[in-house]
This record gives C-alpha cells, sequence and structure tokens, in this order.
C-alpha cells in the first residue's frame, strides 16, 4: 500500500514538475515576445521545414481523413437515402474536429519530435551554451521563430488540409457511394458555416502554439547524452498528445 | 582582469567547485590544469555566467557575473571569446556562417566585412577557402581550429579556451597553442586556457592554476609548481612519481 502510495506521489510530482516547468517556460517565451529580435534567415529556414516540408504528409492525411469520414458516414446515407446532408456531415465533422485533431497530431510527430531533437541535440553538443556565450538569447533566436512558424504554419496546413480532405471527401462519396459531387458540393456549401471552418483554424493556432512550447522547453532541458535526447523526444510526443486533446475539449467548449 | 571569490558549486552532495579562489589581471594567460573532472570547465562556464554558482563571486572586469541577469550578462559575454571542449559548432551552418555568426548577430559590419574578416581567420588558423564546408565534413583538429576562429573572429578581449587541444595530434596541438599565444598578444587578451598538456602550456602562460577534486591545490608560475610540497601539483607538472 505504501510503494503504491510512493509511487502515486511520485508521478504527481513528476506531472506537477513539468506542468509547472511549461508554464514557467510559457512566460519566458511570452516575454521575449514582447520584444522580438528574430534573425530573418534563421525565421525563414524554420518556416520552410516546418511548414512546406511538412505540406506532403498533412495533404495525404487530410486526404485520407475526408475519405475516411465519407466512409464511416456511408452506410447511414444510404440506409436513409440522404444525399444532400452529406456534404454537411463530412464539413462538420472534418472542419471542426477530425482534420485539426489528426494534421495536429501528425504535426507534433514530425516536426514537433524533430524540434525536440534538434534543440536536445544542440543542447548536449553545448551549441546552446555557445549562443549564450556569444552573447545571443537562445529563445530570441531559436524558440520564437520556432514556436512562430509552428501557429503560423499549423495554422496554413490546416487551411490546405481543409482542401484536400474536401477533395479526399468528394472523391469517395461519388465512388465509394455513387453521390454526384456536384450534389455533395451543395450540401456542403448550404450548410458547412464559416464558422465551422473557423473554428478548426483556432484549434490549429492554439495546437501549433502548443506543440511549440512543449517541443522546445524538452528539447532545451535535455539532460544525459543521447539517452537524455531519446526521453526528451518520447516525453515531447505524449506532452503534445495530451496538449492538443486538452485543447481541443476547452476550445470545443468554448466555441460550442 | 577576472576574479573568483570563494566560489562554489555543488552537484547534489557533491562538491564540484570547493572554495576556489583567483585572478588573472588584464593582459596576462592563466593556464588552468587539473585531473579530468576537477572542475576546470566548470570555471570556464562560471566566468562566463553559463552555469549558477551557489556561492562566492565571480568578477569579469568591472561586472560581477554572479550579479548579473541573464540580459545584463550579454554586455559580459559580448567581450568574451570562448572555445568549447566539444567544438560546439552550429551544424546547421557553413563554416564561414560559423565564424561570422557573432559579427552578423551584432550587426555592426556590412555582409562584405563579415566575410573578409572569415577569411582572414581562417587563414591565420591555417584553413583557408572551406568556408563553404559543413562541421560535419571536418576532422576534429579542423573543428577546433574553426571553433578557435570563430570564438576571435570579434577581437574579444577575453578569451576562454576549454581543451582546445583535446585528442589532438602533437603537430595540431604545437599549432594551436602558437596560435593562442599570437590571438592572445594580437588583441593583448586577458586569457584562461585548460587544459592536459603542461609543456605546451608553459611558455604561453604567466601563471597556473591547478585544481584537484574542486579545490585550488597550485596558484603561481610553473617554476614553483615544479618544486611544489604538494606530492600531486609535481607529480602533474613533472611526471615524478608516475610510474
Amino acid at each position: 500500500m505504501s510503494g503504491l502510495a510512493a509511487r502515486l506521489g511520485a508521478f504527481l510530482i513528476g506531472l506537477s514538475e513539468v506542468t509547472g516547468g511549461l508554464f514557467l517556460f510559457g512566460l519566458v517565451v511570452l516575454r521575449a515576445a514582447r520584444r522580438p529580435r528574430l534573425d530573418a534567415y534563421e525565421t525563414w529556414r524554420i518556416f520552410y521545414r516546418v511548414g512546406v516540408k511538412s505540406l506532403p504528409i498533412v495533404a495525404t492525411t487530410a486526404a485520407f481523413s475526408g475519405a475516411i469520414a465519407v466512409i464511416q458516414a456511408g452506410p447511414n446515407v444510404m440506409k436513409f437515402r440522404a444525399f444532400e446532408i452529406i456534404g454537411w456531415a463530412f464539413g462538420y465533422s472534418v472542419f471542426r474536429e477530425i482534420g485539426p485533431l489528426l494534421i495536429g497530431l501528425m504535426f507534433s510527430g514530425r516536426v514537433g519530435a524533430n524540434n525536440t531533437a534538434e534543440l536536445g541535440t544542440m543542447q548536449v553538443t553545448e551549441q546552446i551554451d555557445a549562443l549564450r556565450a556569444l552573447a545571443i538569447n537562445p529563445i530570441n533566436y531559436l524558440v520564437l521563430p520556432r514556436i512562430l512558424a509552428m501557429v503560423v504554419m499549423m495554422t496554413l496546413l490546416n487551411v490546405v488540409g481543409d482542401v484536400f480532405a474536401l477533395a479526399g471527401g468528394i472523391g469517395t462519396s461519388w465512388l465509394l457511394i455513387g453521390v454526384d459531387p456536384y450534389v455533395f458540393w451543395n450540401s456542403f456549401v448550404e450548410y458547412v458555416t464559416l464558422t465551422d471552418f473557423f473554428n478548426g483554424v483556432c484549434k490549429s493556432a492554439a495546437f501549433g502554439g502548443s506543440i511549440g512550447i512543449v517541443s522546445c522547453h524538452f528539447g532545451l532541458n535535455v539532460k544525459g547524452g543521447a539517452m537524455g535526447v531519446g526521453r526528451a523526444v518520447n516525453a515531447c510526443v505524449v506532452a503534445s498528445a495530451v496538449s492538443i486533446f486538452v485543447l481541443d475539449y476547452f476550445i470545443t467548449y468554448l466555441l460550442r | 582582469m577576472i576574479r573568483l571569490e570563494s566560489v562554489n558549486r555543488r552537484f547534489g552532495a557533491h562538491p564540484a567547485l570547493d572554495d576556489v579562489s583567483f585572478e588573472v589581471q588584464t593582459g596576462q594567460t592563466l593556464g588552468l590544469v587539473g585531473a579530468g573532472g576537477s572542475g576546470k570547465s566548470l570555471i570556464l562556464k562560471a566566468i562566463c555566467g553559463l552555469i549558477p554558482v551557489d556561492g562566492g563571486r565571480v568578477t569579469v572586469g568591472e561586472h560581477e557575473v554572479t550579479a548579473l541577469s541573464e540580459t545584463a550578462l550579454m554586455a559580459v559575454r559580448s567581450r568574451i571569446g570562448m572555445v568549447f571542449q566539444n567544438y560546439a559548432l552550429f551544424d546547421f551552418m557553413n563554416v564561414g556562417a560559423n565564424i561570422g555568426f557573432p559579427l552578423t548577430q551584432l550587426g555592426t559590419l556590412s555582409p562584405d566585412e563579415v566575410a573578409a574578416r572569415v577569411v582572414l581567420r581562417l587563414s591565420q588558423v591555417g584553413l583557408p577557402g572551406i568556408e563553404d564546408r559543413l562541421p560535419g565534413e571536418l576532422s576534429g583538429g579542423m573543428k577546433k581550429r574553426v571553433c578557435l576562429a570563430r570564438a576571435m573572429i570579434h577581437d574579444p578581449a577575453i578569451m576562454l579556451c576549454d581543451d582546445p587541444t583535446a585528442g589532438l595530434d602533437p603537430v595540431t596541438t604545437n599549432r594551436i597553442f602558437a596560435l593562442l599565444k599570437a590571438l592572445q598578444t594580437e588583441n593583448a587578451a586577458t586569457a584562461i586556457i585548460v587544459s592536459h598538456e603542461v609543456d605546451y602550456l608553459r611558455p604561453i602562460c604567466d601563471q597556473f592554476v591547478m585544481l584537484d577534486q574542486g579545490k585550488v591545490v597550485f596558484q603561481g608560475a610553473a617554476a614553483l609548481a615544479d618544486v611544489s610540497d604538494n606530492p600531486i601539483v609535481r607529480a602533474f607538472f613533472t611526471g615524478e612519481g608516475i610510474s
């Protein structure tokens, strides 16, 4: 019994350390963001890597998530002959929920993990210390461009992803259920509102920010060489996924 | 001038630096020696304000480093050139960008002027024409010299060199120490060089500090170390008593 209590206590202390560390790191970033001094080349490099390089995986994820939404809705649409609502069912679920959530998880796996590994390696090879020794603030030089890129690019990728999801949804409903693309499109533009679209955009921006803060925090706090980098990447992926679901819950509640 | 007064630093129960005090006058070169794990690298990082200390004071010029915020430390660090033990070259930049980085960030020189300074420093370290290569394509000795060129690109008033010849062959070691002396003389810089290579340090250092398990066990000229009463110091400087 005492062993269980000790393990529970250790878990709660660890959880408090992580959440407290993330909160304090967020405050440091916000403070630095009041007077941002971004390096143009580094910012451009990060934007390109975070955004352009993520495009193929995001497009693939979005197209298939659109197709899957239609496949899931298909039997009921056929059963009730409710072809006129398939576009709405697709748009409502994909734009509001499935799209941002799946793209966010893919983004955290690709960009967040990569970011933690890169910063963690810089930490263990003294590159972060070298930056500080050269009188350069790592928060300004490394962290701010990354978080900014993740917020902006995650939002833009979500918009691009919506287009690919729509294409996937229309194609699948036509080929598998036999719904005319014109009927699908009409249903989509008739019932899906801008609110549904902006709901997803808000979530994407928030997910991008949380992935940025989580991945930079774990990267900059790596200890213990290559094993430490591995542990940090693992912790980043788990914490990013948890933060995405927690944020999703609160944003869905607030924007309901 | 660099001064350390009763500096302490612990890792858990282990005292990594134990009441360390010494000073280096402006324009002097200090050799910081001692066995691995004796706290030499920690001292350099404490001087640069890269690690906090648990007690004591570190003063660089008129600034008390241990009392400054991270923002205020930037002014002190801009006068320091630091060579890291593990190179610490930015692997996402080529050699030219790495060396010119401090000047690019300062923004006081045009890109052409920065490029000219990079070419000059690279030729001084004996590596002309490698601006476009990546750090990953260089040997250990080349990385050390690139690191040295980067640390000295902005003509720092203080040079902190952490084991600049670790793992290098005698020829490259000789070349790097000669280069360090030349750069120190050129800028009339205050220098602290951490190394195990006592014989190479003798001609270029004005005085030595030796650490043993985080404590200063010797401070003075090499000639005094050779006849020290402390057998550890004598053994380190002369090899006496080593079988």
